[in-house]
């Protein structure tokens, strides 16, 4: 499984790494980066669900 | 052959008569307000306001229509669209009243000292102070939850972080009531502004009474911004004075003025109103006060708890203007107009949450509008949830037993920023 946040539609709300921080990174200006390529499968759930939560709807799941 | 479908037909009528009255700033308002919502939203769910009054003073001032945006779905892609639906109002606020790209360099500067990695070494002050003020509070057989705690606790360790000198609290509490709550039945003659019999304040007066407060709040504030410049301290007001816009040049004083105004009304009222409205459902629904607190000190469990809590009590209405004559959703809106979109509607929006009007603390997926979305999302959402979050546990930890005092009611207000105004509650073993 992978994860992508769209930077464009990033706000900053930080609720995917609040549900997944093991995924979902804070850069300084507060908004969300990715850095690894394929989430681990004993995560994706939580990734997933943190992909779900994001008001901007700025992940995608693939 | 056109059919009239008579159930069609009253649902529209009965849309068309909220419509009509929907009043945010009427006294009544909080006690039907999400009957009215979700009327709206079946039937109505862009709705043109007659004869309204704006959800704050600003709103709806110019001859344009209003309109009032009610689904989650509208109001979140008036929210991502400021090209069409603008922040620029006229107001002197700086950066809410701006539009992208320069509201964009504007949140550059502000969005770290705001992040949660910045505010984590506030936890444990933030505890401290949260207990100082229940230690006060447990003493006591009977207390005011707003004016013992849910004003002073998010006030004060604001102002410590902006660095307004706290003796300086009640005259900016004073001020920004005029600005945010002047226009409230109820309100404007507690603030000392000709009032009529219907509770509204005299609009003339109004008016005259918000330009020369403004004149005080700007000399106020043009004399800290002086004092920091000459004797720089720890606090935002002078990492705002030394900030650079797009890297290249200071703010001038105009901006930090605008900066300062808005920080003073986004810092003292928002989450004060948070804090007595999650109070009254904990004090309406000491079931799910007993959930919470089986579950406030299990880390993965509380952040969305106090999500939901958020959505539950989502407090604003934003305004946005429209910037050109267009159609949306088959509707006439011109240029000038004002829309109003509503979060404690989109937050209970039937499409996106399921069994809305019901606080389900894992609710998933809860992708809220509270702390509204798009380019102009709170600034402080990170600020405000964890005081959110240690309020809750503490209050639930030194007093997990209260209740509405006997005989009296909690006092709830609508507008443009809803909010609790008085929460008489009674502490201890008989209470529950």
């Amino acid at each position: 499984m992978k994860v992508r946040v769209d930077l464009e539609k990033c706000q900053g709300h930080n609720r995917c790494y609040m549900t997944c921080p093991e995924i979902y990174k804070i850069d300084d200006q507060g908004y969300s980066y990715v850095e690894i390529k394929e989430v681990p499968k004993s995560i994706e759930e939580q990734a997933r669900r943190g992909a779900e939560v994001c008001p901007e709807h700025a992940i995608s799941v693939a | 052959m056109s059919e009239v479908d008579p159930t069609k037909e009253e649902a529209l009528y009965k849309a068309a008569s909220v419509a009509k009255g929907l009043d945010l700033m009427s006294l009544d308002f909080p006690e039907k307000e999400f009957d009215l919502y979700r009327v709206l939203r079946q039937h109505m769910p862009v709705a043109r306001l007659e004869g309204v009054r704006g959800a704050s003073f600003y709103q709806n001032d110019g001859d344009g229509a209003s309109w009032f945006f009610s689904r989650d779905e509208d109001v979140t892609y008036a929210f991502r669209h400021p090209e069409l639906f603008s922040s620029e109002t006229g107001l002197p606020f700086i950066p809410q009243a701006v539009d992208p790209p320069e509201h964009t360099d504007y949140r550059k500067i502000m969005n770290p000292w705001f992040s949660q990695e910045a505010l984590t070494p506030l936890e444990p002050h933030l505890q401290e102070f949260a207990n100082e003020l229940l230690d006060k509070i447990v003493e006591k057989d009977e207390f005011d939850f707003v004016r013992e705690f849910a004003e002073p606790f998010p006030v004060i360790i604001f102002c410590q972080l902006m660095g307004f000198p706290l003796e300086d609290v009640p005259k900016m509490m004073r001020w920004k009531d005029l600005f945010i709550h002047g226009m409230r039945a109820g309100k404007s003659e507690e603030l000392g502004i000709p009032t009529g019999d219907d509770g509204r304040p005299d609009m003339d007066a109004l008016r005259e009474v918000l330009v020369k407060t403004g004149q005080e709040v700007y000399a106020y504030f043009a004399d800290l911004i002086e004092q920091r410049r000459r004797d720089p301290k720890d606090d935002l007001i002078t990492k705002l004075v030394q900030a650079k816009y797009a890297g290249e040049r200071s703010l001038t004083d105009d901006e930090l003025l605008k900066v300062l105004h808005l920080f003073m009304l986004g810092g003292l009222d928002t989450v004060t109103s948070t804090l007595g409205s999650i109070m009254v459902f904990f004090t309406a629904h000491p079931e799910k006060r007993r959930e919470f607190i089986e579950l406030m000190d299990d880390p993965a469990r509380v952040g969305p708890a106090i999500e939901e809590l958020v959505r539950y009590t989502a407090i604003v209405t934003p305004g946005r203007r429209v910037t050109r004559d267009c159609t949306y959703r088959g509707l006439q809106l011109h240029e000038g107009d004002t829309v109003m979109l509503s979060t404690p509607s989109a937050c209970r929006d039937e499409s996106v949450f399921s069994n809305p009007d019901e606080v389900i603390f894992d609710r998933h997926p809860n992708p809220h509008l509270g702390f509204v979305v798009g380019p102009h999302r709170c600034l402080g959402m990170h600020l405000a949830r964890r005081e959110l979050r240690i309020a809750m546990q503490e209050i639930h930890r030194r007093m997990p037993n209260y209740a509405l005092k006997p005989g009296e009611e909690p006092v709830i207000y609508g507008g443009g920023v809803k909010g609790v105004a008085y929460l008489p509650l009674v502490v201890g073993e008989g209470a529950s």
